[in-house]
């Protein structure tokens, strides 16, 4: 009789067919051997992650997007604060189109110290923002 | 019962509670790909969580084409690769394809056999394995997945799963007969 190929003996081994009488010695042996091998390769591994793994996680996701939706109300804050600045000097401009000039001839001379007063002021609102969130984030651990 | 389309709305909908039912419910999945695949000093935890966060930033691209499950799996497989890679240890080329013609070392896990459990000592076995071998034997027989979604999460093709997982088994088997011989088990 035709001895059993290997592919033959992982699909009957596969399907946990030890039952047959027709198969000689070796190739109940190779069976067997089959068989040992797919349970040992379905043995989950001895080491595994913390129990606390998920949640590990999800603080994780929950600072990042944190962080991210921060970011944003910072720029928008930004956004904001140039377009008031911008529609201002627009109604000034049409109130009164000398004071607007004058204030254009002004603002050069103050343009780095209103640069650094925008920035000191979005710099702390940043930090303080974050540092509220992270406040928070070890509450909720 | 676990409802992946509802768990994915609810995260989208910035659900954090959600999210970590989503990771409990994978987390074994992910585990065992990197936990085989990555070799060396990197923490497997910190690679795992890297893998979520993955998932969580493009969880809004998934569009419920394959299962969830097969989708967290190849963001596994490829940040199990990147981390190979990285590590130029194991780069893909650097293994014969055939397996028959893959020397395994003579450092002999074998000597293990006698105080250590099979399970163990085919694991041993795996590691040395090139990593499109570990990763067939990983996906098929410990996250059981089909040869079908195997050749979706890492985009070799279904026969050539299906042959790699044939020769390594064959190889496997061969070796533990060998051992068992050995040692008179």
């Amino acid at each position: 009789m035709k001895e059993m190929s290997d592919e033959e003996l992982q699909y009957l081994a596969e399907k946990g067919g030890l039952n047959n009488n027709n198969l000689s010695l070796k190739e109940e042996q190779d069976l067997l051997a089959y068989q040992s091998l797919f349970k040992s390769l379905q043995t989950e591994p001895a080491e595994g992650l913390p129990f606390s793994f998920a949640a590990n996680v999800r603080r994780a996701v929950q600072q990042q997007a944190a962080l991210k939706g921060d970011l944003k109300f910072q720029f928008i804050l930004l956004f904001i604060f140039t377009g008031i600045l911008a529609a201002a000097f627009g109604l000034l401009h049409l109130v009164s189109p000398a004071a607007a000039d004058q204030v254009t001839s002004i603002s050069p001379k103050f343009k780095w110290s209103a640069g650094l007063a925008v920035l000191v002021f979005w710099c702390l609102n940043f930090f303080t923002t974050g540092f509220e969130q992270k406040n928070t984030m070890s509450k909720l651990q | 019962m676990f409802d992946e389309k509802e768990i994915v709305k609810r995260i989208l909908k910035d659900d954090f509670r959600a999210f970590e039912l989503l990771v409990k419910q994978y987390e074994k999945l992910v585990f065992y790909v990197i936990h085989r695949l990555v070799q060396g000093q990197h923490n497997k935890e910190d690679i795992c969580q890297d893998v979520f966060i993955k998932v969580y930033q493009n969880l809004g691209k998934f569009q419920f084409q394959s299962k969830l499950s097969t989708w967290i799996a190849r963001i596994a497989y490829l940040t199990a690769v990147d981390y190979t890679r990285k590590d130029k240890k194991e780069l893909f080329s650097e293994y014969p394809d055939d397996i028959d013609r893959y020397h395994f070392t003579d450092e002999n896990p074998e000597e293990g056999l006698i105080q250590k459990d099979s399970a163990a000592y085919i694991n041993q076995i795996i590691e040395q394995m090139p990593i499109q071998y570990k990763t067939v034997i990983t996906l098929y027989h410990l996250n059981e997945f089909s040869c079908a979604e195997i050749q979706d999460i890492t985009g070799i093709p279904e026969g050539t799963v299906k042959s790699y997982l044939f020769r390594a088994r064959k190889q496997m088997k061969e070796m533990l007969q060998k051992d068992i011989n050995k040692n008179g088990l």
